[in-house]
């Protein structure tokens, strides 16, 4: 599709495939009827309706018929008339119909073209007439089939054929017009021409469009209440990512994405308008074909010492990016309030390919990418080591020669290979769609390797025709990994790494391990085994060969639905998936890993987990006309979401032999034996309503309920469900109105209120005992006086278009208030238990979501730019006055009115604050006196390090704006997107500790200049840095703050499309050159601000040693046979 | 004609289909048991209540390695002297260089361990929560309720003597619990000692081999005649800890103690200890664990000077020798370049599955020579009591016999100064202490005596010689040479060369319980939080 953003998003390949598959189901039809008997010229219908619109005659015609119409929208069939005819033939229906209007029709074949009477310029002469053949395609080359090709000012047309083929006889000064339902209308002169191939471009015109919001029902986008972009496949996949999530930064107005450190396929943090729960999920919702998936999310690491037992992993990542047709993202509550609790943060809506009718199609495709660091920290190499043997930082002597040492040698190149191939086809009964895809990747540290297998089956069957169909898929998804990133200090080569000296040979340890002769095999080989530093005291090279994690997963999603029609204006439809996953988590430390992790032996982990999550769902709808003014379009229906988890973890240092990782050699018992036997099962049951109210087509009431029951609240005195209620209210006003639509196109404004909430976490509502040799008693007061936290959201917004769609403009302005958080706080443990469970504090979010696209044409080349731009603000506007502690992890509290969120050993903390934002980040700083000058020791020329933590700033941009350019030239389309984030800011620890050891540029350049520059005086560079960056994470991390801000060139990608021509048409190939985070334009941190080492709510913005962001370049293939 | 029917089926019930399917999927039936936990009926079968008295024994001195370090390495280990630190946590303010931080929260851990702490399968179940359930689930009179307040004397007394006041009365039946003094606290610790003494000695008197708490005991396997020994030999040691403040109630406690028929302990085997026979899950001996894990701990220089000026024949028993050398060499806690000394000094040598010991033959012997010393009735002579507390202690290391006698004979050796082979932290001694009983000494040098010998006999139990050392200023220690202690921190000024006398009341209970403990630090604490504030009981 070659059109601006608005309608990439907006406009889905799925609907206008849709109405493709229609057309084609329906001319199917046509042609295998041709080949019984010609044109059933003569079909005879029988109508007798009484002030009915136009368009309903046309649908009873289409009913008794085989014809079909197609006519664009200056067609005007809202009229209302009144038919009564028996066994009357079709053409003098149709005569009798338009005679008092301007409607003339053409009868080509089985379609009946309807086309606006214009005053025909009759006076043309057509004295020769031959036959002119040409092919019809979109702009992918696909072939349109059942598109009206029709000579200008007559009645004179005919059809494309299954390839897009059309034959018609016309004269040199015809005009042929080509028109299809979604696409531009082509006129196009004969001249001399006998072959006329077209290519149509989609109608931005096009209003009628539809798109899937929550639970999969399909609205016109014109109708709706709220913000809904739409996505389609061509645009995620075109720079193509093992996470498909990674392809959607910048591109969609209100959502923020942060990638995480652990590499390919790892997780990603996706935002949208804000952060809001304090303590519950802050995860967005990913829905399937209509049905939510549960997010697999892996525990994220909040420590720096160490990450979770299972990688970083989440269960959107599984997904293979070319069995997507599209998505959809609901960025608001009001949207996504059919989804209860679990939309709270919004929801990406996926839709998968069903297949298309017709002949059997073969596509191929290949996308190879190769990576290497995009950001990395300034090294030096011109001091060397310290002169202590044991010693691994580098304050020593200036050396004679600077040393070739560049960590960067250390990664290789990465490399990531994804091959899909894909079978669709079907006819008028039944389509499928069969894939199968491969990713296999390396990262850039040794030993990181990536494979997915992706197996897709998914059918639609009509079993009755025109009441009862059936839509079934069936995934399996077999991912492996070992080695994932780690951004953090146990078992991270890249500390060693990093912090070695550049006067010290690496190449003496790239022998990682030496024969051992007391083992007879081999050790590992490190002096520096004694580092009070955690992350120095293994071997960087033996720590991605020897510290393995191996990572594998099954998943199966089986899926099945069926749609019933129990009359025109009723259906019922029922559905449901099972979704499994089962994962095995390995940790194998190999004999001789330093003793801190593994015994003597080895040390080995063993870790089984199984998700089972059933989903089924029933609704009802209706849809009835009322009158030629209301319409009202209702749901009512009821799901149960069921999720079940079991896990078994072993952990133990080895028996006696050493390396042999089984469980039957692990020392069960041992005082390193850790087991973890978990369950947990929750359910949640809702029942739900929709209506929609739509008065004359341009003005629309929107009304939902939901009432959840949750298994998570049973137990507890108030209720277990919660009722989430949401209004909508559009207006189409440049409909209402009478406007100059050449000027004003079109102009809907909306609103709407929703209300959703967060339940309780499971298992809180009674006492219980920690079973066990010592039992343990609850240490949490039964929660059972809370209720459900709520977030209220209330959004306007305005949809524009200008000068016939040239300029397209969406703008949405949202407040959010999240109310009634629900809190667990510790309590005294005096009291008799540490922790209690309250409803109170408010989150409030208010933003903007921008859209402009825009189309212009530069001589032969079309341009289409197009920008998003996001803005958020967030506030805690109360928080409990006698609370709270240690909510999560390592969270701590210094003063009753705050909660620390995060903490790396007292030097980075985000702490939420009345007043403050859920991104604040609170940091060390150097102690200076009251004019601002640092203190500086007078006789040891020291500085000294301020303990109390002051706020620097917050996490969270203070807007992102996406830009994105479309070039296209004959086949060629060069396409680029610029992505900025601007405000926030970021902490190293990384940075400090390289300025800790001496190993920084920084350090280099301090010793060159003399010292550290202190107010206007030098200080001894090594007194400085080992003061402020000491400990494990640096101390005075102030100075180790950086702007967030960066503009890079995220997406680059030239495609060129070779003339299907060349290969009679039988063959598409599609040739691309692609490259992300090619260009850092602006960015002043020593790591790229993009990315994050913990991909929950909190630990944002803080980079301890985290792998650096990758940049890439690839190339792709698709051949489509 | 199939296709009719099924069609013509579907029309008729598809609405009611759906309908029921709604109905269905709304209101399934919904469940929040957690399958990984027990609930009540799960506790009640075989009246499992009593496996809480395992969880506060396991909660006494916790043996996971981060709360061990905490509650008991890095605080009263290295204030006795036992432990030096080859680590420099916190840019080296931290507790062992009496600075408090509420963001490291060390000084919280002992609060956290006795009154109970959500976290990790590591952590120690906690002591009074377990205490609670006994309370609750098995009445005050039950015999498993006396078993329980013994335990919780013997926790209580730990964190007392590490704070100060607490909220103890008010445990779990307030929701804000109000501080106690410790004075209090302390009293109440020989009422509830007497009632379960009394209540375990009519049940042994009724069967001497009644097993109330079988299976649900780490320390004596459910023996009742060892559980009234360790329950007097506690009672003799608070009462010993209130001699200088109340000597009336001390020496009455104490003489009770002693006298009861079946008396204190007197022989290793009743030692009052965790026991790794008795079914403890994967137990070792947290000092080994966090020696081999961590790395960090190494011998004191206080004991360095001690154990080497005497020659003492339980060196290779407690520490490693250092590699280089084959000498027995520390380092001192307190210091500016802790980790210069890292891998070098020796470090301590406990057994990976040596019984954790609470109270021990010797110790009892000890206590009863100072009882002694005061002219209490204790059942012989301080001397024979000095003489049998270190053969005890010796035995227990299983010395020779020669070795023993000639080191309770030894007249000669005197502490020696702290050579430090690794830094410049050498330091002359402290003491001129002889070992060899000097009947002719004053009283002072026999308590120096007694309870320098005694503190050599309590290694490794830190807390309680730290206690000890507190109350009677004996050993004499090295002082901390680099004080991080200052006026705007948490516990205030600690005064140069003057020893810890308390810890500040943990930071948790500020944010969770703010307003009661103000009033508590201005009724019990003079007013400030200080960790210079002597307890109640210290007073000479």
């Amino acid at each position: 599709m070659k059109n601006n953003l608005f309608f990439r998003c907006n406009t889905p390949k799925l609907i206008t495939k849709t109405m493709k598959i229609t057309l084609f189901l329906l001319f199917l039809g046509i042609f295998s009827l041709q080949a019984k008997m010609s044109y059933s010229q003569d079909s005879q219908v029988t109508i007798n309706e009484k002030e009915v619109r136009i368009s309903d005659i046309i649908n009873e015609i289409e009913k008794q018929t085989d014809y079909l119409f197609v006519y664009n929208d200056q067609v005007e069939t809202a009229k209302l008339t009144s038919v009564k005819v028996k066994d009357a033939a079709v053409s003098s229906v149709l005569d009798d119909l338009f005679k008092e209007t301007d409607i003339t029709y053409t009868l080509a074949g089985k379609h009946i073209i309807l086309s606006k009477r214009t005053n025909a310029n009759k006076t043309l002469q057509t004295p020769t007439k031959r036959n002119i053949t040409g092919v019809v395609v979109d702009e992918n080359g696909a072939p349109l089939i059942g598109l009206s090709v029709v000579i200008k000012n007559t009645t004179i047309g005919t059809t494309t054929d299954l390839d897009g083929k059309y034959i018609i006889s016309a004269g040199e000064n015809d005009v042929l017009v080509f028109s299809y339902v979604g696409y531009l209308s082509q006129e196009i002169k004969v001249e001399n021409n006998t072959s006329i191939d077209v290519t149509m471009k989609p109608d931005s015109k096009m209003l009628e469009t539809v798109v899937v919001t929550a639970l999969g029902i399909k609205r016109e986008e014109k109708t709706l209440t709220y913000n809904v972009q739409q996505l389609d496949t061509e645009y995620l996949t075109a720079v193509k990512d093992a996470n498909i999530m990674n392809s959607i930064s910048g591109k969609v107005a209100g959502v923020t994405i942060n990638q995480s450190a652990s590499g390919i396929g790892g997780s990603t943090r996706v935002v949208m308008r804000g952060t809001k729960s304090i303590q519950g999920n802050n995860e967005v919702l990913y829905v399937l074909d209509g049905m939510p998936m549960i997010g697999f999310k892996s525990k994220q690491s909040t420590n720096f010492y160490e990450g979770g037992d299972e990688g970083d992993f989440e269960g959107i990542s599984m997904l293979n990016p070319d069995d997507i047709e599209s998505m959809s993202v609901l960025t608001g509550a009001a949207a996504a309030a059919l989804y209860g609790n679990k939309g709270a943060n919004g929801v990406i809506l996926i839709n998968t390919k069903k297949g298309q009718e017709g002949n059997v199609k073969v596509s191929y495709s290949n996308s190879t990418s190769f990576s290497n660091p995009f950001v990395m920290p300034e090294f030096q190499n011109t001091y060397g080591k310290t002169a202590n043997a044991s010693s691994y930082s580098s304050w020593g002597e200036k050396m004679a020669t600077p040393s070739s040492y560049d960590p960067e040698d250390f990664f290789q190149t990465s490399y990531n290979t994804m091959n899909s191939i894909a079978v669709s086809g079907g006819n008028d009964v039944s389509t499928f769609h069969a894939s199968f895809g491969a990713t296999n990747a390396r990262g850039i540290t040794p030993n990181n390797e990536y494979e997915r297998y992706n197996f897709a089956l998914r059918n639609y069957t009509t079993l009755i025709k025109d009441v009862l169909t059936m839509d079934a898929s069936l995934y399996y998804i077999n991912q492996s990994d070992q080695n994932p990133a780690q951004a953090n200090l146990y078992f991270n080569p890249i500390v060693p790494i990093y912090l070695f000296s550049p006067g010290e040979n690496i190449n003496r340890y790239r022998t990682y391990e030496h024969y051992n002769s007391s083992r007879n095999f081999k050790t590992q080989y490190w002096p520096y085994d004694n580092q009070a530093l955690d992350g120095l005291k293994q071997n960087p090279f033996w720590i991605t060969e020897r510290n393995l994690f191996e990572n594998s997963r099954d998943r199966y999603m089986i899926s099945l639905g069926f749609n019933y029609k129990i009359n025109d204006w009723l259906s019922a439809s029922v559905r449901g998936r099972i979704d499994r996953l089962e994962m095995t988590n390995e940790r194998k430390l190999y004999a001789s890993t330093h003793s801190q992790f593994s015994g003597k032996t080895g040390n080995y982990r063993n870790k089984r987990s199984t998700y089972k999550n059933m989903y089924a769902d029933a609704l009802l709808t209706a849809d009835k006309q009322f009158g030629e003014d209301f319409r009202i379009i209702a749901n009512i229906g009821g799901s149960f979401d069921d999720a079940r988890s079991e896990y078994l973890a072993l952990e133990g240092d080895l028996l006696g032999t050493a390396n042999f990782f089984h469980l039957d050699n692990v020392e069960f018992g041992g005082s390193q034996f850790k087991k973890y036997p978990v369950k947990s099962h929750q359910r949640i049951n809702s029942g739900y309503a929709t209506a929609q109210l739509a008065f004359k087509n341009y003005l629309f009431l929107d009304l939902t309920g939901r009432y959840d029951y949750f298994s998570t609240m049973e137990g507890s005195n108030n209720r277990t469900g919660a009722f989430y209620p949401s209004v909508g209210l559009s207006g189409i006003l440049s409909d209402m109105f009478s406007v100059n639509k050449d000027v004003l196109s079109f102009f809907k404004l909306r609103a709407s209120y929703a209300m959703v909430g967060n339940p309780l976490p499971i298992y809180v509502t009674r006492p219980y005992y920690k079973p066990g040799g010592q039992p343990t008693p609850s240490q949490f007061a039964p929660a059972t006086d809370v209720n459900e936290e709520k977030t209220k959201a209330f959004e306007i917004g305005t949809d524009i278009k200008l000068f016939q769609n040239k300029i397209d403009l969406r703008f949405t302005y949202y407040n959010t208030n999240t109310e009634n958080q629900l809190l667990q706080y510790n309590t005294s443990p005096a009291t008799g238990s540490y922790s209690r469970f309250i409803n109170a504090g408010k989150v409030n979010n208010w933003g903007i979501e921008l859209s402009l696209g825009y189309e212009q044409k530069i001589g032969p080349v079309n341009w289409y730019p197009s920008m998003t731009y996001t803005f958020n603000r967030n506030k805690i506007k109360e928080l409990p006055k006698e609370v709270p502690d240690g909510f999560d992890q390592g969270g701590m509290m210094t003063a009753p009115d705050h909660y620390v969120v995060s903490d790396v050993d007292g030097v980075y903390q985000m702490i939420l604050k009345e007043g403050g934002t859920m991104s604040d980040i609170y940091v060390q700083t150097v102690q200076k006196d009251p004019n601002g000058f640092i203190f500086v020791h007078p006789g040891t020329g020291a500085v000294k390090v301020d303990p109390s933590m002051q706020h620097v700033g917050q996490a969270a941009p203070k807007y992102n704006l996406g830009f994105r350019n479309e070039f296209t030239w004959n086949n060629f389309t060069l396409d680029f997107l610029v992505d900025a984030r601007v405000g926030g800011i970021v902490v190293s620890s990384t940075q400090a500790l390289l300025d800790q050891y001496g190993v920084s540029k920084a350090t280099s350049d301090a010793r060159d200049a003399g010292g550290v520059q202190i107010n206007g005086g030098y200080v001894d560079a090594q007194k400085y840095y080992e003061t402020i960056a000491g400990g494990k994470a640096g101390v005075a991390l102030v100075e180790y703050t950086y702007s967030a801000t960066n503009v890079r060139l995220r997406e680059l990608s030239l495609t060129y499309k070779i003339p299907p021509k060349l290969f009679k048409n039988k063959l598409d190939i599609t040739l691309s050159l692609t490259g992300r985070n090619l260009l850092m334009f602006y960015n002043s941190a020593p790591f790229d601000p993009g990315l994050t080492g913990n991909t929950g709510t909190y630990y944002q913005g803080y980079d301890y040693f985290m792998q650096p962001s990758l940049r890439s370049f690839g190339f792709g293939v698709k051949i489509t046979l | 004609m199939m296709k009719n029917n099924i069609t013509n089926f579907l029309k008729r019930k598809a609405l009611w289909i759906s309908l029921i399917l709604i109905s269905g999927f709304t209101t399934s039936c919904l469940d929040n048991r957690d399958p990984n936990m027990l609930i009540d009926e799960d506790m009640e079968k075989d009246y499992q209540w009593a496996a809480f008295i395992k969880s506060m024994q396991v909660s006494v001195v916790p043996l996971g390695q981060n709360q061990y370090q905490l509650t008991d390495d890095l605080h009263g280990n290295n204030y006795a002297g036992y432990i030096g630190e080859m680590q420099d946590w916190n840019n080296n303010t931290n507790s062992l260089t009496y600075f408090f931080s509420s963001s490291l929260k060390w000084h919280d851990e002992m609060f956290a361990v006795t009154f109970g702490k959500a976290g990790d399968e590591t952590v120690a179940p906690g002591n009074l929560p377990s205490w609670n359930m006994i309370r609750k689930k098995t009445g005050e009179s039950s015999i498993i309720y006396q078993f329980a307040q013994i335990m919780k004397v013997m926790q209580m007394h730990r964190a007392t003597d590490t704070y100060g006041p607490l909220p103890y009365f008010g445990y779990g039946l307030e929701a804000n619990p109000k501080y106690d003094s410790q004075e209090a606290i302390y009293y109440s610790f020989f009422e509830d000692l007497d009632a379960a003494i009394k209540q375990l000695t009519d049940a042994y008197n009724q069967d001497p081999k009644a097993r109330p708490i079988a299976g649900n005991d780490y320390m004596f396997n459910s023996n009742l005649e060892q559980w009234i020994k360790f329950a007097n030999s506690l009672k003799l040691r608070l009462a010993i800890r209130i001699s200088y403040i109340d000597p009336v109630k001390a020496k009455q406690y104490a003489e009770e103690a002693v006298k009861h028929p079946i008396g204190v302990i007197t022989d290793n085997k009743d030692n009052a200890a965790l026991r790794e026979e008795y079914g403890i899950v994967q137990y070792r001996h947290p000092l080994n664990r966090i020696t081999q894990i961590f790395n960090e701990p190494a011998m004191g220089a206080s004991i360095d000077s001690y154990m080497n000026g005497y020659n003492d024949p339980r060196l290779p028993s407690y520490f490693t020798s250092s590699a280089a050398s084959r000498t027995y060499h520390g380092m001192p806690s307190g210091i500016s370049n802790p980790k210069s000394y890292f891998g070098k000094p020796s470090v301590p040598n406990v057994a990976y599955g040596a019984d954790l010991v609470f109270i021990s033959a010797s110790e009892v012997a000890f206590l009863r020579a100072e009882g002694a010393l005061n002219n209490w009735d204790m059942g012989g002579a301080a001397e024979s009591f000095y003489t049998k507390g270190i053969e005890l202690s010796m035995q227990y290391y299983e010395i020779q016999n020669s070795a023993i006698s000639s080191y309770i004979n030894d007249s000669n050796s005197k502490p020696a100064a702290f050579a430090d082979q690794i830094s410049s932290n050498t330091t002359s001694a402290v003491s001129t202490v002889n070992i060899k009983w000097d009947e002719s000494d004053g009283k002072e040098s026999k308590l120096e005596k007694i309870i320098t010998q005694k503190w050599l006999a309590l290694y490794p139990n830190g807390a309680e010689a730290w206690a000890e050392h507190r109350r009677t200023g004996y050993p004499k220690l090295f002082a901390i040479k680099t004080n991080a202690s200052g006026s705007g921190s948490v516990g205030g000024v600690i005064p140069s060369g003057t020893n810890i006398k308390r810890l500040p009341l943990p930071s948790s209970e500020y944010t969770t319980n703010g307003t009661i403990v103000d009033e508590a630090v201005n009724k019990y604490l003079n007013g400030t939080d200080a960790a210079s504030t002597k307890l109640w009981w210290d007073v000479k």
